[in-house]
């Protein structure tokens, strides 16, 4: 059966797609939730990886679907192109050239989002549970405070977050702020962040954990320094040990 | 034999001896036409259900605060979504496909194990019954199709939904790997006389590629399921980290299978691709050497990749950047095909026929898909988007794109084969286009849903998050997809039932399946074809009719019919020159009842009644044996003619026919499936949290002597009575059987023992795993009798000589398969509590 | 005679059988290694963890540089008429060198970053 070649319906479909996802992208890029309405240098570094990820993609595949249609509309005029631009050229030279600069900077830039261990780091237990997150302040002097479903943190200054769970796995990520790490029970997972500036940022538990993980939502409080030690005054104080720490091993 | 210039008798002939019979008598089919099209058709069956599922996840999220689905419902929906189309549609599909068309590509009658063939439909239409009944009956799985423990565990879910998944999961896979093992036997061994390795269909370099992928990526999540339902059966603490487990285990084993699962389910597209492309293109394709070099490639790197579905569990940047340069080095083989395929269509004179539609949709979905792919391969970005909906777009784009839209270029491309009709109207281009912009106005702005922070797996939202419109534009768009699928659908029926009659070789194709009627007879050719050339269809006057007419008038080799039997021919692994005659089994319902008793074991299981369980193992693998009741020569036949001048010795005189291979093969699973439950002790024993155990076992000497002993003696007996002194003689074979049988059983009595002295495997994972780990060498063992006492059988009726060594070579290698992994177990079960010890 | 043919045949599978042991080794010895606290143990510029997973890494690299002159030699050694066998070793020879540069791509994941979690 033959049909009518219809070529140049599928390149007018293309540029339409792309202009309006990215249009789309654009527009609704806001939102309490959003990973591209960064409000910290761990989300930012990662955004503009993204944008940066997104250009070099679309220029691919335009060229692609570009080499594709001149296939159909200009029937023979590869025939006389040696294989190896193909194969080689295309198939080994090209993807060398983009995906090494790519891991590189993806590997340097990754490395700079790991804990530092930094013993000067302000340090919160965060323990995870069927569906509630509690968040353990390690003071100075005195008794660790203890607060649930609201981390306050102090605007401006990193902080580690020593993160597990007391029954299955959950996922710990506040878009606006940092990627995710999982609370798994029986480890412990580290996540540095900081926020640039006072304000609320909404997180959600980012692993499917039963009937009620979507309710499993939290916030971070990013606070200026004085308010900062007055919000801390306020918390309970944390009585016993939340929940049985691993057997050190030895 | 017969008077080979006429067809019409040869084919007469021909289909009395390979013919099934009609009515109830189907449900006895094992031939590979029937039982492919029965997957294919099964498979369709399966992805109706997966697309409704699918149609209920979008209608429930189309808007917020939806009261349409709840959470416990939404739960079980999604997972049954990711399982039936992952499980039930994807792999099937393609085995069915492949089932159907290696045999008429390579030249043979049928597949090199028609039985198993059946066998493994049935198991498969089995468990995945039970998965549905489940559905219906409310008790469907509800924790995510990759099920992470804890929450899969009896305590976070302690209904049956956990073990529906774990019970029915494992039944379908025994078709998975019993499909694998008969693919790679049938490429290396069924093919026409003169195939070379060089000579054969991209098809089935990649059908070859893909079966070995299977054989080692299924075993990780056979043990895995196995290890969970024991737990949650048992209370046996693999995975429970207060006593040694590590959630972190069962996602290991869990992603050791399933990323080389998504390029299981590529590759056979991909071969689907590189078969119709240049046919379409009008173009021999460019690159066949680097195609195949990159096919093996992709193969090997998929095993290195699935730690990038951990990314976000904590593990140190090292380790996660192997496995992300790994993830970006996958890009290369699949670029250099995608540019072959682009080139061959360059350098030809591309036709826009309906299946080039479905194929220009993969080069479009797919591409797409795979940049998203290499972008999630980039850990911090990994760390923004893992468990958002923009995995959920990544995902369906490069398997609708990779997979979908190239096996719809198949089923239009071969349904005249199927049906020996083509259509009558153009349903299929609307089809295409519904599903294509369906496609992607569903999942292009999912991307954006992703990075706007909406998790996977919540069944709804609030109206705050910003995320409404961009679901409700999925939402619609997914109704459009449903609507091209339905159209899809109605033009395939009406082509099946009321297509006009279709010309031999409609596309102008080269490989060999094109020169068999259409719809195809059920012994594919009237004899089969001496082949010198990868386009065979061109040697015979540049028209499929002058080979198709000479094959048919038994001009081939095997163009008659002899004593009544069912042949093909049998050539060498590399060369394929020919070796000899592969003589395959009538229809008959073994498989059949085989598969309901394997289902009995599988149900007993599930419903917690073990002793049914028990004698259900026992009867399976008594049926098992069964098969090959009646079946074999009692006299040394020595080579027999074959046509074209040639005679060649038949299977079971030969010691590396196609059964041997699948022994071989069946244990390389085997294999990984031991050094899976290897690697999950040893996992524990450096990562998981309460090591060391309040208990180290210090294993019995008599036991650890007595297993040692048996082990060697049995192995050792296997030897020798493969040898050609030993097979000359009943009692000597027969003596050596009896001391493979003694062997085994001496060692089954050390490793029950031992078993026994683990004092409580409920305690702790180290004493669980030491547990399982003896139970897998005592099961060898058993079986291992088994194989003794089977040999003797054989050898008492007069199936054994010198000549006919098959079913005792088969055998040894069993016993030298459980004697080595026995001395590992016993090395790892006094080793381990001595270094802990120290 | 097939057994040299079987022998190229089974050369294709070799290269990257190497590079997938490599990758398991190096995987596992990191998490071993982690656990058993030789991050911490310094060796000159690097600690001795990172000296073993290279010394891991070049030891690899060279087997399948060898495996590579192996399958150049055979190919160079086949006459150019035996289709199957120039077929056999050809794909064996560029599938080594695909293994080599894969092997070298997964070290660059050795240079920079941090070998175990804080």
């Amino acid at each position: 059966m033959r049909l009518k070649a219809t070529p140049r319906r599928r390149i007018w479909f293309v540029r339409p797609t792309i202009a309006g996802a990215a249009a789309s992208l654009l527009a609704g890029c806001t939102g309490p939730l959003s990973a591209l309405d960064t409000a910290g240098p761990a989300a930012a570094s990662i955004a503009n990886l993204w944008w940066v990820m997104l250009i070099g993609a679309t220029v691919i595949f335009v060229f692609v679907m570009a080499l594709l249609a001149l296939a159909f509309l200009r029937p023979g005029i590869g025939r006389r192109t040696p294989a190896s631009w193909w194969l080689i050229g295309g198939g080994l030279a090209f993807p060398a050239v983009v995906l090494t600069p790519l891991l590189v900077y993806a590997l340097w830039s990754g490395e700079r989002l790991f804990p530092t261990g930094d013993p000067a780091v302000a340090q919160v237990d965060v323990v995870a549970r069927q569906w509630e997150w509690t968040f353990t302040y390690r003071n100075a002097a005195g008794q660790p405070l203890r607060s649930s479903n609201t981390l306050h943190i102090e605007a401006g200054r990193p902080v580690q977050l020593n993160i597990t769970s007391a029954d299955v796995i959950h996922g710990f990520w506040v878009p606006r702020l940092a990627g995710k790490i999982d609370a798994i029970p029986g480890h412990t997972t580290v996540l540095q962040l900081k926020a640039d500036a006072p304000g609320r940022y909404r997180g959600v538990c980012a692993e499917f954990c039963g009937v009620a993980h979507l309710e499993m939502q939290f916030a971070i409080e990013a606070h200026a320094a004085d308010d900062f030690t007055a919000v801390l005054g306020t918390l309970a104080q944390a009585d016993a040990p939340d929940v049985n720490a691993p057997r050190a091993r030895p | 034999m017969t008077d080979t210039a006429d067809p019409i008798r040869l084919h007469k002939q021909l289909s009395r001896v390979w013919g099934t019979p009609p009515g109830l008598g189907r449900l006895s089919a094992v031939n590979h036409t029937i039982v492919g099209r029965r997957f294919i058709l099964t498979a369709f069956v399966f992805f109706g259900i997966g697309g409704i599922l699918a149609m209920l996840i979008r209608t429930q999220l189309a808007t917020p605060r939806s009261a349409f689905l709840g959470p416990e419902i939404y739960n079980q929906v999604f997972t049954m979504h990711g399982t039936v189309m992952m499980f039930l549609f994807a792999i099937p599909l393609f085995e069915g496909l492949a089932m159907y068309l290696l045999p008429k590509m390579l030249g043979a009658r049928d597949m090199a194990f028609p039985r198993l063939s059946a066998y493994g439909y049935w198991c498969y239409l089995f468990g995945g019954s039970i998965l549905i009944v489940a559905l219906v009956l409310g008790l469907a799985p509800d924790s995510g199709w990759f099920m992470y423990t804890p929450l899969s565990s009896r305590t976070y879910t302690p209904g049956i939904n956990a073990d529906m998944w774990l019970i029915g999961i494992t039944f379908v896979e025994i078709s998975a790997l019993s499909a694998a093992i008969e693919i790679i036997a049938t490429i290396f061994k069924l093919r026409a006389p003169g195939m070379s390795l060089e000579k054969m269909p991209l098809f089935a370099w990649y059908m070859l590629v893909t079966a070995f992928m299977m054989l080692f990526g299924f075993p990780p999540l056979i043990v895995g399921s196995i290890l969970l339902e024991i737990e949650r059966a048992f209370d046996m603490p693999f995975f429970d980290p207060a006593r040694g487990g590590d959630p972190l285990l069962w996602q290991h084993l869990f992603w050791l299978f399933g990323h080389p699962e998504v390029y299981i389910i590529f590759l056979p597209a991909a071969g689907v691709m590189s078969t119709i492309l240049p046919v379409l293109a009008r173009r021999e394709i460019l690159g066949y050497i680097w195609i195949v070099v990159s096919i093996v490639a992709l193969a090997f790197l998929s095993f290195g990749l699935w730690v990038h579905h951990m990314f976000t569990v904590g593990i140190p940047h090292l380790a996660l950047a192997f496995f992300s340069a790994a993830s970006t080095a996958v890009a290369f083989p699949t670029a250099v095909q995608f540019f072959a395929w682009i080139g061959t269509l360059a350098a030809g004179r591309p036709q826009l026929k309906l299946p080039m539609l479905f194929l220009l949709g993969f080069f479009f979905v797919f591409a797409a898909g795979g940049l998203t792919g290499v972008m999630l391969a980039i850990v911090p970005f990994n760390w923004q988007v893992h468990d958002t909906h923009f995995v959920v777009a990544h995902l369906h784009y490069v398997l609708v794109g990779g997979f979908i839209f190239p096996m719809l270029a198949a089923a239009y491309y071969w349904l005249p084969h199927f049906t020996g009709r083509s259509p009558r109207v153009n349903l299929g281009i609307s089809a295409f286009w519904l599903i294509f912009i369906g496609f992607n106005v569903t999942f292009l702005v999912m991307h954006a849903t992703g990075l706007m922070g909406m998790p996977r797996r919540i069944y709804t939202y609030d109206d705050a998050s910003g995320w409404e419109w961009l679901n409700l534009v999925s939402s619609i768009g997914s109704f459009l997809m449903a609507i091209g699928f339905a159209l899809f659908t109605v033009d395939i029926v009406l082509q099946i039932f009321m297509g006009k009659r279709a010309a031999r070789d409609p596309w102008n194709a080269s490989t060999l399946e094109w020169t068999t009627a259409m719809p195809s007879p059920v012994y594919n050719f009237g004899s089969l074809p001496a082949v010198t050339s990868r386009s065979p269809l061109s040697d015979a006057d540049g028209k499929a009719r002058g080979l198709a007419v000479a094959l048919a008038r038994g001009e081939g080799y095997l163009g008659f019919v002899r004593e009544q039997r069912m042949e093909t021919l049998g050539v060498e692994v590399t060369t394929g020159r020919l070796e000899q005659v592969v003589q395959l089994p009538r229809s008959t319902f073994m498989p059949l009842y085989s598969a309901m008793v394997t289902a009995v074991f599988f149900v007993a299981v599930l419903l917690k009644f073990y002793l049914v369980a028990a004698m259900g193992f026992v009867a399976a693998i008594g049926m098992l044996v069964m098969w090959t009741r009646g079946w074999g020569e009692r006299t040394d036949r020595g080579p027999l003619p074959v046509g074209r001048g040639e005679s060649v010795p038949p299977h079971s005189e030969m010691k590396n026919a196609p059964s041997a291979w699948a022994m071989t093969l069946g244990l390389f699973a085997n294999g990984t499936a031991y050094a899976s439950l290897a690697f999950g002790m040893l996992f524990l024993w450096v990562v998981a949290p309460n090591w060391p155990p309040p208990v180290l076992l210090e294993p019995g000497l008599v036991a650890t002597a007595l297993a040692v002993a048996g082990l060697a003696a049995a192995a050792l007996a296997a030897m020798r009575s493969i040898d050609p002194a030993v097979l000359a003689y009943a009692s000597r074979r027969e003596a050596w059987l009896a001391v493979i049988a003694v062997g085994h059983g001496a060692a089954l009595a050390g490793f029950a023992m031992l078993m026994m002295a683990v004092p409580d495997p409920t305690r702790h994972a180290y004493l669980a795993a030491t547990f399982v780990l003896l139970a897998y060498v005592a099961l060898h063992t058993a079986l291992g009798m088994v194989f003794a006492a089977y040999g003797s059988v054989r050898s008492r009726n007069g199936y054994v000589s010198v000549m006919r060594s098959l079913d005792l070579r088969i055998a040894a290698q069993w016993h030298r398969y459980t004697a080595v992994i026995g001395v590992i177990t016993l090395l790892l079960v006094h080793g381990l509590p001595r270094i802990m010890g120290s | 005679m097939t057994a040299p043919r079987n022998r190229a045949f089974l050369f294709m599978a070799l290269g990257f059988t190497v590079w997938a042991v490599a990758f398991a080794v190096l995987y596992g010895v990191q998490g071993t290694g982690c656990e058993l606290g030789w991050h911490r143990m310094p060796l000159g510029p690097l600690s001795l963890l990172r000296w073993l997973l290279i010394l891991i890494w070049v030891a690899h690299l060279a087997a399948l540089v060898w495996l590579f002159a192996i399958g150049r030699r055979a190919l160079a050694a086949t006459p150019a008429k035996a289709a199957l066998e120039q077929f056999l070793w050809r794909a064996s020879t560029v599938l080594s060198a695909t293994a080599v540069v894969a092997t070298v791509w997964i070290g660059l994941a050795l240079l920079v970053p941090s070998i175990c979690v804080v």
